[in-house]
């Protein structure tokens, strides 16, 4: 996918493999797309001739950047296992997955070849709008979609962490774990993982995660229909890990359709899900926004240390340290506001009592 | 030595540079994106240079008194564990190299604390103030340092 010129025949050769019940593949038009910020992207438009006919389409294809100019580290053969899975099962809406070079012998780097969406994205979209409408109460029963899919539809090779507790306190550890491997002592992230642990919510049980749900992550087709896109960090886990890595993402790079009506959009996903309030109420999101982040700040935090150490370079390394000092910022003011909320419960606990 | 024009300044001119000479040549998508995320970082750059000893200095020493603190009230092992290897370790020297090595040590006598205090639950108020150091020292001034920070290209 990085030797650009030699895309186009490369892509064809490829498609062609696939597609034995076509005379031949041309692909017209081949060129990388910008936004993706950790997966190389491109758009290639692809001519398909049998018996005389002609069809025309456009395809998206979602590879491995170079090796060492990479903000984020993940694995294709796991996000390509999902796709087929939920392509499969048909109850997300996704754009289907139709291809993938496991070896990155033909396209030059493990790539995904899947549909693509006419359309924009939802964060384009409401970029430009000043009443979004419908739109917050769409997503939140989006989450609320993903998160109806439990551990037994999905497929074998997705880990499956033993209980509730030990999916929590696997990303706990987390925090600590990144913080000890990493170049940098980072007294935020230590107190971040002790305050988590001494204040867990109440569980819900374990469903499929996005693991990066923000709006650039939602296309928008013709039709108006959702359709989710970059897989590449789905788990399963606690359901308000994607909630909470909505919240931060949006704050930091809005607009944040949850901010707009907390209440709003979390009934509308309890709606969506059957979860009761007592689990999904805006203390909860809170504690997710901290906990869930550290599954992607963990994997900057580590190509950061590559920069560090020579084994990693580019602006777009270089540019996610504001993610993690933008990260530092919220999460305390986050703690802050929270441990106020429960100082003041168990006030008026101890008061009722008395 | 000139030290004037400062780092600051000369980063601040290339980024003026950048945006007026070669950002209007540059047409292809991905490479727009590129140019835009180096003028943030120039910009981070130049607010960085200007005042990273400074801080990292004073962070120190801040520490090493609040760790000390903690030490005393909690009878913390890995606090003072930590404190005495920040000390001794101490090159005492601006050489950033040198510094962020002393400022890394340091760091983690302030992790020890926090975590001693968030173990006692008598240590609320040492607590909140290691917590302090982390708002005020750190956050906050890593707030500064991400100036024009953006999610560039992103949607």
């Amino acid at each position: 996918m990085h030797e650009i010129d030699l895309m186009p025949s490369r892509l064809a050769a490829f498609l062609q493999r696939h597609r034995d019940d076509v005379e031949s593949i041309e692909v017209t038009e081949y060129e990388e797309m910008a936004g993706g910020y950790s997966r190389s992207m491109a758009r290639a438009r692809v001519r398909y001739t049998s018996d005389g006919v002609t069809l025309e389409e456009t395809v998206v294809l979602r590879g491995d950047p170079p090796a060492g100019h990479s903000m984020i580290e993940t694995d294709r053969d796991h996000e390509w296992a999902v796709l087929n899975a939920l392509t499969e099962m048909g109850a997300i809406p996704i754009p289907p997955a139709r291809y993938y070079d496991g070896s990155g012998e033909h396209l030059g780097t493990k790539a995904i070849v899947m549909d693509h969406v006419a359309g924009g994205s939802l964060q384009s979209l409401i970029e430009e709008m000043a009443d979004y409408g419908e739109h917050p109460t769409r997503l939140a029963r989006l989450w609320g979609q993903i998160h109806t899919i439990t551990p037994d539809q999905l497929p074998d090779a997705m880990i499956r962490p033993e209980s509730w507790d030990a999916r929590i306190d696997e990303l706990i550890a987390a925090w600590r774990a990144c913080e000890g491997a990493s170049v940098n002592s980072n007294p935020t992230w230590r107190y971040i993982a002790a305050w988590l642990e001494a204040n867990k919510p109440p569980p819900l049980p374990l469903r499929l995660t996005h693991g990066d749900p923000q709006a650039p992550n939602v296309m928008i087709d013709h039709d108006d229909n959702y359709l989710v896109v970059d897989w590449e960090f789905a788990a399963i886990g606690d359901p308000r890990e994607d909630l909470g890595w909505y919240n931060i993402y949006s704050t930091a790079a809005g607009p944040n359709l949850y901010e707009v009506d907390p209440e709003g959009f979390l009934a509308a996903y309890r709606e969506a899900t059957g979860f009761g309030e007592a689990e999904v109420n805006q203390l909860t999101i809170g504690y997710f926004t901290v906990l869930s982040s550290i599954k992607i700040l963990g994997t900057i935090c580590g190509q950061l240390d590559k920069f560090v150490l020579g084994e990693n370079s580019g602006s777009m390394t270089a540019l996610s340290i504001g993610s993690i000092s933008f990260g530092h910022d919220n999460f305390i003011n986050a703690i802050d506001g929270m441990q106020a909320a429960f100082d003041a419960m168990n006030a008026a606990a101890e008061g009722a009592t008395s | 030595m000139i030290v004037r024009p400062t780092t600051a300044q000369l980063l601040r001119d290339i980024r003026h540079e950048l945006a007026t000479v070669v950002g209007p040549e540059v047409h292809s998508a991905t490479a727009k994106v590129a140019l835009e995320q180096i003028d943030i970082i120039l910009e981070q750059c130049a607010v960085r240079t200007g005042s990273e000893i400074a801080w990292m200095l004073e962070e120190i020493d801040e520490i090493d008194e609040y760790a000390a603190d903690v030490a005393a009230a909690t009878n913390d092992g890995a606090t003072t564990a930590a404190l005495d290897a920040a000390r001794a370790g101490r090159r005492r020297s601006l050489e950033v190299d040198d510094l962020v090595l002393d400022y890394n040590l340091m760091s983690e006598a302030l992790s020890c604390a926090i975590e001693a205090c968030m173990a006692d639950p008598d240590q609320r108020a040492l607590r909140e103030r290691g917590v302090d150091i982390l708002r005020t020292r750190r956050a906050e001034r890593e707030t500064v340092v991400r100036a024009n920070w953006r999610l560039v290209g992103r949607g």
